[in-house]
């Protein structure tokens, strides 16, 4: 069963044609409608409830104080019945008609087939230029966040398996207008995806949604999903890091554990070394915390004598002796 | 503003951290946060004190680290807003609230200390073992897990729950056992390059250091009051124990442990991830209104916050120096009596430790002279020392030529 779903705001004027409009075309298809709506103002919600009465296979969701396109999308997903699912602009922009070359592309074997504007035969019809190259722009960084290769990530117009949809639906955030997008950048990039031409056309009633908000939600969506790339792409570097890491912490730390080892296996050497270090700071005034001890010897102790303050001076390493009580100093170089 | 609401959020809690930073700023340097700023050598592992210690010669050094530890302490409310993603808008605005309202949060978020670190792993830790779906890199916790104990010794009490986090993530046995242990092996082997670090950690208290039990309990009672408003302690509490999760009630005991035997206030904010891990399992299970407890739990962070504001006086050393600014002095820095960090941190000259034992040499190297101690009298010869007016301890500076 297919289960198409159509996200609407403030499209009271545009829904009822467009609910016999596919009505007519999947006939033939077992289907059901899911009208999600925002709460319109227009009572969109109120208009197609009533048509329900003459469309069986018609169901309407009302979301109160919740908003967005994309979260409209998986809501209605979440309460489909079908195996197939499918989303399309409720403005008439989509034909209909495509649903059945999607239906096709999915019986063949793919996941995901897309309504796209940018394979030979779809066009994104009469667009302004500025229009165009804020979508072109759009499209080229949606292109780099997907994990299969599309044309137009950016569509409104899709069908999937609902396998595959409930496979991803945990780490989806549907957030902002473009949900085709947050499904590319999380299905797994050997998903079976095909295209096919759509032509846009000009809406049939009512404004368009796209505003300054739209964008500024789609360059947050992006920045989120390209951060989590990264995090991932570091992640393939995550294991080789560590054990990298591993390995320049022991070649750093073996050469000092044996340079002391003294203090831990010789309980002689231990209380001179603590003896030693005591006079040291008592003669000297120095803190024990700036000595810092380098080497263990059975009769001298090698140590660093590093100031800890702000712009401290050059550290100098010195020798002390235990029996009887030596210190020498000399300059290190920095 | 409504347009936009994570990027206001977001700008809403940079400038709570700004806030947060002037608090603590006011005050001065405490001893320990001096050490992770100086990059002093014990008792912690050497990954955050050393980059602290690196930008040390820069201006507003302090300051700026400060709120560094604000930001990111206020911004990982993000962790929690995240973990609650299960869970009806007003548990997960809750649950998110009751990290920030946290006295803990609130007083030591602008605080340089490396339990701040620490827990903050604890939240990322306590975020990767409750989330519905956890992130599959278990490499990347094996990273974090290493950066977390080479931060801070006290990251170790959170081992259960990156055990958890590792079996969630990882199929392979092997490969938990050894993002799970290779980071501790290594640090054992760090603790034997530290010998200061060890003798730190099992320095066995003089008699007049040790603190009676019942002074103890309330310790550790207002440390875990403080870390929970009160209120979130008790209920987080209340949802570790009744969670019969084994990782988190194995963590929440070992830090238990710990603070028992440190007793430090500023270990109060390793709780709080907990307790959010605790109130989290129990939104879960619906058995709490949202509503009635974040406004309980406002008005005892107000009260708990009132209890244990910081002082905002000038630190001794901080007060000491600005005084000795106002005057010529080269040489080094000798104290007589006790003095903590801040004071190697706050001088520009380098600091000596007076003793009777001083060698001659070492005592003409040193150009200002200062007595925290009641009386040094005996210890300063007047024709080389001259005595300052005004400074907060009795203080001399060497007499011109004499040096």
């Amino acid at each position: 069963m297919l289960s198409l779903v159509l996200p609407t705001y403030n499209e009271a004027a545009n829904i009822s044609a467009l609910i016999d409009n596919i009505d007519g075309v999947l006939q033939s298809v077992a289907h059901e409608i899911i009208v999600v709506d925002d709460d319109s103002p227009d009572g969109t919600w109120k208009v197609a409830e009533a048509l329900t009465r003459n469309h069986p296979a018609l169901r309407v969701l009302r979301r109160i104080g919740r908003k967005g396109l994309s979260s409209a999308v998986t809501d209605g997903f979440d309460m489909a019945r079908g195996d197939v699912l499918a989303v399309m602009d409720a403005d008439g922009q989509h034909d209909a008609m495509l649903l059945h070359t999607m239906l096709s592309s999915l019986k063949a074997g793919a996941q995901l087939t897309i309504g796209s504007r940018y394979v030979p035969g779809g066009s994104v019809g009469a667009w302004v230029r500025d229009r165009r190259i804020i979508s072109s722009a759009g499209t080229v960084i949606a292109k780099a966040l997907s994990r299969v290769r599309v044309s137009d990530p950016l569509g409104g117009f899709f069908a999937l398996r609902s396998d595959l949809y409930k496979s991803i639906r945990s780490s989806l955030r549907p957030t902002g207008f473009k949900i085709l997008l947050e499904i590319l950048a999380n299905i797994p990039s050997s998903t079976r995806v095909t295209e096919i031409p759509l032509v846009f056309r000009m809406r049939l009633h009512g404004q368009s949604k796209l505003s300054l908000k739209v964008h500024f939600e789609f360059v947050c969506q992006a920045l989120r999903l390209g951060v989590r790339r990264m995090v991932s792409g570091a992640c393939i570097v995550c294991g080789p890091l560590f054990w990298v890491v591993t390995v320049i912490i022991l070649a750093v730390l073996i050469p000092r554990i044996i340079a002391l080892q003294l203090l831990y296996t010789d309980s002689a050497v231990r209380s001179q070394v603590k003896q030693a270090l005591k006079d040291a700071a008592a003669r000297e005034g120095w803190l024990i915390s700036d000595m810092h001890i380098l080497r263990v010897g059975t009769g001298s102790l090698k140590i660093l004598h590093q100031e800890h303050m702000r712009n401290p001076p050059p550290p100098e390493t010195c020798v002390i002796g235990y029996r009887p009580f030596t210190l020498s100093c000399e300059n290190t170089p920095s | 503003m409504r347009k936009h609401p994570i990027l206001t959020a977001v700008l809403f809690l940079e400038i709570l951290a700004l806030m947060l930073t002037f608090l603590q700023f006011s005050g001065g340097l405490v001893s320990d946060e001096a050490k992770y700023l100086l990059s002093i050598p014990y008792p912690h592992p050497p990954f955050v004190r050393s980059v602290l210690g690196w930008t040390a010669f820069m201006p507003m050094h302090e300051f700026f680290w400060r709120f560094v530890c604000a930001s990111l302490v206020l911004q990982c409310v993000w962790f929690v807003w995240d973990l609650g993603d299960v869970l009806t808008r007003p548990r997960r605005l809750a649950l998110a609230a009751s990290w920030l309202l946290s006295a803990a949060v609130i007083l030591q978020s602008g605080m340089i200390v490396m339990a701040t670190g620490a827990a903050l792993s604890g939240l990322v830790f306590l975020w990767w073992t409750l989330h519905p779906t956890p992130p599959k890199k278990p490499a990347l916790l094996g990273c974090l897990w290493l950066a977390a104990l080479f931060t801070a010794y006290q990251s170790a009490v959170f081992v259960p729950l990156v055990f958890s986090a590792l079996l969630r993530s990882e199929k392979s046995k092997l490969k938990v056992f050894l993002y799970l242990c290779t980071p501790i092996l290594l640090l054992c082997l760090y603790s034997l390059t530290n010998p200061y670090a060890l003798t730190i950690m099992f320095h066995v208290p003089g008699e007049e250091m040790v603190i009676p039990p019942l002074a103890r309990f309330f310790n550790i009672t207002w440390v875990w009051i403080v870390a929970g408003s009160g209120l979130l302690s008790l209920i987080g509490t209340i949802g570790i124990l009744s969670s019969v999760r084994l990782d988190l009630v194995a963590a929440f005991g070992m830090l238990l442990g710990f603070v028992i035997l440190t007793t430090r206030y500023y270990d109060a904010i390793l709780f709080t991830p907990l307790f959010i891990g605790g109130l989290f399992l129990l939104f879960c299970k619906r058995r709490l209104r949202p509503g009635i407890f974040i406004a309980a739990q406002v008005v005892s962070a107000a009260v708990v916050i009132f209890f244990s504001f910081p002082t905002l006086q000038e630190t001794p050393a901080r007060a000491e120096m600005r005084a000795l600014s106002t005057y010529q002095v080269s040489g080094n820095l000798l104290i007589n009596g006790f003095f903590g960090h801040d004071w190697q941190y706050e001088s520009p000259l380098p600091v000596r430790k007076f003793s009777q034992e001083l060698s001659a040499a070492a005592e003409e190297k040193a150009g200002v002279f200062v007595c925290t101690t009641g009386s040094c009298d005996g210890d300063i010869n007047d024709e080389l020392w001259t005595r300052l007016p005004d400074t907060p301890f009795p203080t001399w500076i060497r007499k011109t030529g004499s040096l």
